[in-house]
């Protein structure tokens, strides 16, 4: 699953897509989602202490880890995954730059979910490409 | 005759100051956004946008008659011409072609049509304005260029870049001379 909130943590994107060995009935999706949001604070701390925008792994459960990957403007982004660290963090570099496009539509309020097409498409094909090959 | 018509625009080209495409998209754009957020509805946008142009094209007619040094055109496809291939690469710097379908050949209109519109960079409308003609600010400015010169026209777009279609084109149309007694 990967999520984008701002800085006040109100979400602007979603979206779901298969881990590499099982699909997810909609159970555990929501506790995908409680997983994400409740390592938010963990996210915060890590935040404090490294100077990057990749943050690294910031938690682990059973079958999957959580990233995380903040812009320069405080935007978050959240990655579930059980895909390795490289891959992940080479999908949220793409996925910022895909971003700063969105964000330079002067026709979309910032702070606003993002409900672009090509945004959506595009981060599609990512996921496709390199978190599930 | 044809060399010396068509050689002023590299000419003119340089002559003239150039500013950054991005302040440009980013300025347009914000004028758009707030345009939007000002109207009650699209078509009052669309409308505000087109004044706008209107007003722009009034004076800009002067800059481009006295940087290009054309003299009077002698038929509709000099005028569609002179739009296209001296006054878009000048104030744009957009490669713009001018044509003439079939059945406008008996009224006095014109296509043109446009690829790399700079204005509309990072630009994508959102459902509810699909109906928003973005670059209505060029429809109104040729409009208005035309109305110094004593024509009143009609400039309306008729496909979009940003609503899916692969070139963007607008229909002038000249619809008759300006008497002392217009506006």
């Amino acid at each position: 699953m990967f999520l984008i909130l701002t800085q006040e943590d109100n979400p602007l994107y979603e979206k779901r897509f298969q881990l590499k060995k099982q699909t997810l009935n909609s159970q555990q999706i929501l506790n995908a989602q409680f997983a994400l949001h409740s390592s938010l604070d963990i996210f915060d701390e890590k935040l404090k202490t490294s100077k990057e925008l990749f943050l690294k792994e910031i938690e682990q459960k059973q079958d999957y880890k959580i990233y995380g990957y903040v812009t320069s403007s405080g935007l978050r982004f959240l990655v579930m995954t059980d895909q390795d660290e490289e891959k992940v963090k080479g999908f949220c570099q793409q996925a910022h730059e895909q971003l700063i496009k969105v964000l330079m539509n002067p026709l979309y309020q910032i702070g606003q979910p993002i409900v672009s097409f090509y945004f959506d498409y595009y981060i599609s094909q990512l996921i496709q490409n390199k978190l599930n090959p | 005759m044809q060399q010396q018509r068509k050689n002023p625009t590299k000419a003119v080209v340089s002559k003239i100051e150039k500013i950054n495409t991005e302040v440009l998209t980013l300025t347009y754009g914000a004028i758009v956004a707030q345009i939007v957020r000002e109207s009650e509805n699209v078509i009052d946008a669309n409308e505000q946008l087109e004044k706008m142009g209107f007003n722009i094209g009034q004076r800009l007619i002067d800059e481009f008659l006295a940087k290009t040094e054309i003299k009077v055109c002698k038929d509709k496809v000099d005028v569609a011409e002179n739009i296209a291939k001296n006054a878009f690469p000048m104030f744009l710097g957009i490669q713009a072609d001018a044509e003439i379908l079939p059945e406008q050949e008996k009224l006095f209109q014109f296509n043109i049509h446009f690829s790399d519109n700079p204005l509309n960079d990072f630009v994508e409308l959102p459902e509810n304005l699909q109906g928003l003609n973005y670059s209505n600010i060029i429809a109104g400015a040729i409009r208005g260029a035309l109305s110094t010169i004593h024509w009143i026209a009609e400039c309306r777009f008729i496909k979009d870049q940003l609503k899916g279609d692969d070139k963007t084109i607008i229909q002038v149309e000249m619809k008759r001379e300006k008497f002392k007694d217009d506006d």
